[in-house]
């Protein structure tokens, strides 16, 4: 990482005190996983047919991380983040400083990209307590808890998200306001879900890889790891996009 | 490598420099054909009514914005070019502050932002006199300890130039002395420059070397500060026991003068003033007062206003 790049992150990261950002990548695991562990606690009679529930209980929040709560999360942490600098006119100051500008832009799309991930983490862990919470009702059928299945699922939940991240950074520089932010990721992962298995242009939604988090369910499919490298491309096209347009959206001014 | 040039005025080296300096809104002309030479190491006023171009032309100085013609060099580089940002602090319009954040935290952004070491947060807080309340979350300032925390804010880093928009926005009486003291303070101190925006002529007066004066866009003056002031044809002003008296005494040694409200101004330039006092003294007249007439300097600047 080069020293500018360093600094600007270590600046970004003290405006993620107290802020908004971090509520939501720690509320949005906490809120899923711990709504989920209740409904899973008080519904014996309908977990049971799905047994192994463990294996159920991984694939239930995984295929809801990736569909829903992750591309909500990417998209209110990007837009929070960027209204803070709205806000705070914070350009006045930020371009003022002996920083390339292309860094300031790499630097909210690793920051975003970091929370996220940090959000994925407290899912990941959150996950595996409750889990064991939930193991200690017998007529859950839970079954010992699959690690090797929860290491995938979080390995490519991790590859899936980058696609998503560096598309609401874009979309929040170009587009301010929360509910386009929303209302963008929503549709955007159902429209990559609906095309799950019916078309290959899925792939080229940034919500694509993560979408194919859905096909879990159907226990013989594998995930489409061949699919990552495609995603992972288009997400390092959206930071490129994201930072030509931030550089000559300032560049040119008026 | 070699370095930069940095363009000359007749005083010595340029921090600030333009040509043709030009920008449009649309079809309005904002600042027009702005031909700016700042020295180094003197305190320059920016001076212009509101509206006159004066936060535009910063902004170009800066690189925030772009020029729609000519070209400006701050220290030698053109605006905008991280070596020449490292040694420029600025403060533009009101201060960009993060209010969830304390001032602590707002200042160590930018301590980070420039690998400024931690002292360098201490060392401004206490210029701007806001150590006792950096921990506070900026939301909870007063408009003036945001205004301070902005300079402070510029003044991270010691840097070459200094450029402030309007510091004084905000601040109590008190607030704007200090002010004004720690920026006369920074070129004996730092040996930086400073170019300071104001649209009033009193607060620049108080403390710039040098003027440029701006309205609608253009440069209506630049120059030292007694020039515009035409120190050298000055009204000199006297309070004395008997201004009847003192008009004779200075009419037998030549002067022009005349009555105003209890006092004499005499047509004559400062450098007349020791003989004056002199004459006057020796006329037999009590002297308590001779000083430049300070109206001419507001009278030139807004007769600068009002040309055409």
């Amino acid at each position: 990482m080069s020293s500018a790049l360093r600094a600007a992150f270590a600046a970004e990261r003290v405006k993620w005190h107290k802020s908004w950002v971090l509520v939501v990548a720690a509320l949005a695991p906490l809120c899923q996983v711990g709504f989920l562990a209740i409904l899973f606690w008080f519904s014996e009679s309908r977990i049971q047919p799905f047994r192994p529930a463990s294996r159920f209980w991984l694939e239930l929040n995984f295929v809801i991380w990736n569909l829903v709560v992750m591309p909500l999360a990417a998209a209110l942490i990007a837009e929070l983040s960027w209204e803070q600098e709205r806000e705070a006119r914070a350009w006045n100051r930020l371009l003022l400083q002996p920083i390339p500008r292309h860094i300031h832009y790499l630097v909210k799309a690793l920051g975003h990209g970091v929370l996220v991930l940090g959000s994925l983490g407290l899912f990941v862990l959150v996950l595996g307590l409750l889990g064991g919470l939930l193991q200690t009702r017998p007529l859950l059928l839970m079954g010992p808890m699959p690690w090797g299945l929860l290491l995938r699922f979080t390995g490519y939940s991790a590859l899936a998200l980058l696609g998503v991240v560096a598309f609401q950074t874009w979309l929040s520089l170009r587009f301010p306001g929360l509910w386009i932010s929303l209302t963008a990721a929503l549709a955007g992962s159902w429209l990559a879900a609906r095309l799950v298995g019916i078309s290959a242009m899925g792939y080229a939604l940034p919500w694509g890889v993560a979408a194919q988090m859905g096909i879990v369910f159907e226990r013989w499919r594998v995930l489409p790891w061949s699919q990552v490298p495609l995603g992972l491309l288009l997400a390092a096209a959206l930071v490129a996009l994201g930072t030509v347009d931030f550089v000559r959206r300032h560049d040119a001014r008026a | 490598m070699s370095l930069p040039t940095t363009p000359e005025t007749e005083e010595g080296v340029c921090v600030i420099s333009t040509q043709g300096l030009t920008h449009r809104y649309g079809q309005r002309v904002v600042v027009e054909n702005l031909c700016l030479l700042v020295r180094a190491g003197a305190i320059t006023g920016f001076l212009g009514p509101n509206g006159a171009g004066k936060t535009t032309t910063i902004s170009l100085l800066l690189g925030l914005l772009k020029a729609s013609a000519g070209s400006a060099e701050l220290l030698g580089l053109p605006p905008g070019d991280p070596k020449a940002l490292a040694q420029i602090g600025a403060l533009v319009e009101s201060p960009a502050l993060y209010d969830h954040l304390t001032g602590l935290e707002n200042l160590e952004i930018t301590r980070l932002l420039r690998d400024l070491p931690r002292a360098e947060v201490d060392r401004v807080l206490g210029l701007v006199q806001l150590t006792q309340d950096a921990r506070r979350p900026v939301r909870e300032y007063s408009l003036g300890m945001r205004q301070r925390l902005g300079v402070a804010l510029a003044l991270m880093g010691q840097p070459r130039l200094l450029i402030l928009d309007e510091p004084t926005n905000g601040l109590d009486p008190s607030g704007i002395q200090d002010m004004r003291e720690l920026i006369r303070r920074l070129p004996l101190e730092t040996g930086a420059s400073v170019f300071l925006s104001s649209h009033m002529l009193a607060e620049v007066e108080q403390v710039a070397q040098d003027l440029v004066v701006i309205h609608r866009g253009k440069l209506t003056y630049q120059g030292p500060m007694e020039q515009l002031g035409a120190w050298g044809q000055a009204e000199l002003l006297v309070r004395v026991g008997d201004p009847t008296q003192a008009q004779k005494v200075l009419a037998r040694e030549g002067f022009a003068c005349q009555e105003r409200d209890g006092r004499v101004v005499i047509q004559a330039a400062l450098d007349e003033a020791p003989r004056i006092a002199a004459c006057l003294v020796a006329g037999g007249c009590d002297l308590y007062e001779l000083s430049p007439l300070k109206a001419n300097l507001e009278a030139r600047f807004l007769a600068l206003l009002e040309a055409p």
